[in-house]
């Protein structure tokens, strides 16, 4: 049995959120639940986030939390919401969830992963099922942090979970670890038991115009394109506005599969342009282009592959992982990328998700994981 | 709110105290209205700003793109003009190509020929030896006569010196000698020529792969010799054991054919370059497990790489037009690879000359399994 409660306010004042958020939980009690065992922390960047944390603290001394700060929440309760707060307890019997951190990720993303790994596996010998990770999305290679995971725990262990955000300021953002606010850092939960899960993943961008080839990067930037300033590349389709994250690099691997990468600010007198993880050098680059619907027909995707893979009869939880560059690009209609949750369960299903700044996840299970841009991760949740 | 137990005198300040609550909680509800509604404006703006500026990038994206495509456009036309040039080549490479059809029936013309000539040819070459016999028994009664009839009659006397008896004896020999050689020639010419262009060819048979490398040199006979411009050719055969080699032989002299036309025709070039240099070709051939092996090395100017890389493509040649279609070596890889299940390789270094090698399996059968 998994059983999750979700509470979700946009009420900006830190104090109140946070009680309609417990209250809202509590009201979804019965009397046969278990106490929660772990919690999901979602919220916008602008809330007193100790606050937050020691009132959850207060109420449920001991649970497994993490969380972080996002570009935008969602869930079942409110639908899409910016400036709020969504706090997801999960209930189990059967299932086992312990909690991990590793620091200093700017220093070492590596061994900052392995610290997380080995600091949530504890004592516990036996092999977890999966692992839910937040972790920090700024000031360092974001994408080091996943291969550190994958480095411990296995090039196909099921690792899922996004990018902690800051609205696009770009300068700070935080994780939540028990009732610690944390920058840097990356924090997990390790899932145990008879669990039943699937996922789905999507983008909708099309690389459009021309090819070029990564001939100069420099940690997170790309300083030549075709021996050409980077920028050149942007310039040409752009006429000089800034090179910015609608418009990501796809980054062509051997037999012609893409990922995205996007820019998040660029130098001009060097040439150079931003992104938040490294590139690889020498590989295939091309301006992706997306239109709305490009991008809702892949939210689709996502959905309908994760409900076609469930292997159990029906999931209890969807977590979703969104680029903050959709929610930008659609605006009013980001509604309806998690309104399609209803659609495809064909059962009220509680789901919970936050605009981040790279989800984490295979392209299905037994894949290999990465640090993905642009896309949309759907990951079901179950126990039968 | 909870109203059981609850005094009926009590009712009025009950009743004031939930206006009261309710008002509060009104105003707490207010409250947070308006809180949420001030960080949505402050939040609409910044959103307002993103929009705009997403309008303006993709505007200026979609006209470098329609540009990019307008740019396609006239690439492509610029293709399609290129493409019916192209198609132009190909009309041309295509009457070629019946040109060398053309040239194969004239082969089966040829080995029919051969064949019809082949009888009379051996009629002539047959009665030779009795021509002689009886010509030197005709003679040894002339030597008789002149003899016994010592001196000969006036009349005879006159004949005798009139034909020119003596001359005619000893010349008699001399063109019967001449007789010989020429058919025997014929013969074998006639042999080569169908050696040549076999006919048969619908299965493998197993040849003395010798014999049609000297019906190839026959046939290139004349090419090889030389002329006042240039000297002879000399041919180094270096023939080994070869067992009987399961094979389309006519096929294979075609292989022979062109590799050792491209050697004269190397050769031939090379002398007019630098003509002290011996002009040479080594034929060899060996078994080797299985297989066999044919070297044909020519000592011309060798391929520079560029060429050697193309050599078997079809149509690639650096001949003059009309002398080369550069299908020869495309053609030869094809029956040596495809219908013998063999190798075809090339070793050439410039100025030092080029090595030509085929290796085929002695039985097909065996290749095959
Ligand atoms: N022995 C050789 N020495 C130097 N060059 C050679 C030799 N054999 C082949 N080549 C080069 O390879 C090219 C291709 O040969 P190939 O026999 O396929 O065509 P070709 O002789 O040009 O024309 P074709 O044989 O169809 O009349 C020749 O044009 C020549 O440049
Ligand atoms: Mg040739």
């Amino acid at each position: 049995m998994l059983k999750v409660t979700i509470g979700h306010s946009n009420d900006p004042d830190s104090e109140s959120a946070i009680s309609e958020v417990i209250e809202q939980c509590l009201a979804q009690f019965d009397s046969d639940t278990p106490a929660p065992i772990a919690a999901l922390l979602l919220t916008a960047i602008d809330f007193d986030h100790q606050l937050i944390l020691d009132r959850i603290h207060a109420k449920f001394p001991n649970i497994a939390l993490i969380g972080g700060t996002t570009d935008g929440e969602m869930s079942s309760k409110l639908q899409f919401s910016q400036d709020s707060l969504v706090l997801t307890l999960f209930y189990s019997d059967d299932i086992q969830i312990q909690a991990g951190v590793g620091r200093n990720l700017s220093h070492d993303p590596i061994a900052g992963a392995a610290e997380a790994v080995k600091h949530g596996k504890g004592q516990n010998t036996e092999t977890p099922k999966l692992c839910l990770t937040i972790a920090e999305g700024i000031g360092y290679d974001s994408n080091a942090v996943v291969e550190g995971l994958k480095e411990v725990l296995g090039d196909r262990f099921p690792i899922f979970g996004g990018a902690t955000a800051d609205q696009q300021r770009f300068k700070t953002s935080y994780q939540f670890f028990g009732r610690e606010v944390l920058t840097d850092a990356v924090t997990l939960l390790f899932l145990y038991g008879d669990l039943q899960f699937s996922c789905g993943i999507a983008h909708g961008w099309k690389p459009v115009g021309k090819i070029g080839t990564l001939t100069e990067v420099a940690s997170n930037s790309v300083v030549k394109i075709d021996g050409q300033s980077a920028t050149d590349l942007y310039d040409y389709y752009l006429q000089g506005l800034e090179p910015s994250p609608e418009y990501p690099l796809a980054i062509f691997e051997e037999g012609g599969e893409f990922y995205l990468r996007l820019p998040v600010g660029s130098n001009r007198e060097t040439g150079e342009i931003n992104f938040l993880t490294n590139l690889p050098i020498n590989t295939q680059v091309q301006v992706a282009f997306a239109t709305r619907e490009d991008v809702l027909a892949a939210t689709q995707d996502s959905f309908k592959i994760a409900f076609d893979r469930y292997p159990g009869a029906h999931p209890d939880v969807a977590l979703l992982f969104s680029c903050f560059i959709r929610r930008q690009l659609l605006g009013t209609r980001t509604q309806e990328e998690c309104q399609w949750v209803n659609k495809f369960s064909r059962q009220e299903l509680p789901f919970v998700g936050f605009y981040t700044y790279g989800e984490i996840g295979p392209m299905e299970i037994g894949g290999k994981v990465r640090l993905h841009q642009e896309t949309f991760i759907t990951l079901l949740l179950g126990t039968c | 709110m909870n109203t059981l137990g609850m005094n009926i005198l009590d009712m009025d300040i009950l009743d004031m105290d939930i206006t009261n609550t309710s008002l509060l909680q009104r105003i707490k509800d207010l409250e947070k209205e308006n809180r949420i509604l001030h960080k949505q404006l402050q939040r609409s703006h910044s959103d307002r700003v993103q929009v705009e500026n997403k309008y303006a990038r993709d505007g200026y994206l979609l006209q470098q793109i329609i540009r990019d495509l307008e740019g396609s456009k006239s690439v492509l036309e610029q293709r399609g003009v290129a493409l019916e040039l192209a198609s132009h080549d190909i009309q041309t490479i295509q009457s070629k190509l019946i040109e060398s059809e053309k040239m194969s029936a004239l082969g089966v013309l040829v080995a029919e020929v051969a064949h019809e000539i082949n009888n009379p040819v051996g009629f002539i070459y047959g009665n030779i030896e009795y021509l002689e016999r009886y010509i030197n028994k005709i003679i040894e009664l002339v030597h008789l006569y002149k003899d016994q009839y010592n001196p000969p009659l006036l009349i005879i006397q006159d004949k005798i010196e009139s034909i020119e008896l003596d001359f005619l004896l000893r010349d008699i020999p001399k063109v019967l000698q001449s007789m010989w050689i020429g058919a025997e020639r014929i013969l074998e010419i006639v042999k080569s020529l169908r050696n040549f262009s076999r006919l048969d060819e619908s299965e493998y048979r197993a040849v003395d792969l010798h014999e049609g490398l000297d019906s190839t040199l026959m046939i290139l006979h004349s090419k090889l010799e030389g002329d006042p411009t240039r000297p002879q050719i000399e041919v180094i055969k270096n023939y080994g054991m070869l067992p009987a080699v399961e094979c389309y032989s006519g096929k294979l002299n075609q292989v022979f054919m062109n590799i050792l036309g491209n050697a004269i025709d190397a050769l031939v070039e090379q002398y007019d370059l630098i003509p002290d240099r011996p002009s040479r070709i080594t034929i060899e051939t060996k078994p080797q497990g299985e297989n066999v092996h044919i070297t044909i090395s020519d000592s011309g100017g060798g391929i520079p790489e560029a060429v050697q890389s193309r050599l078997f493509d079809p149509f690639f040649t650096t001949k003059p037009v009309g002398k080369g279609t550069g299908l020869g070596l495309s053609i030869s890889y094809q029956i040596i690879a495809e219908n013998h299940n063999g190798k075809l390789s090339c070793h050439s270094t410039i100025g030092h000359g080029t090595t030509f090698t085929i290796v085929i399996p002695i039985s097909q059968a065996d290749a095959l399994s």
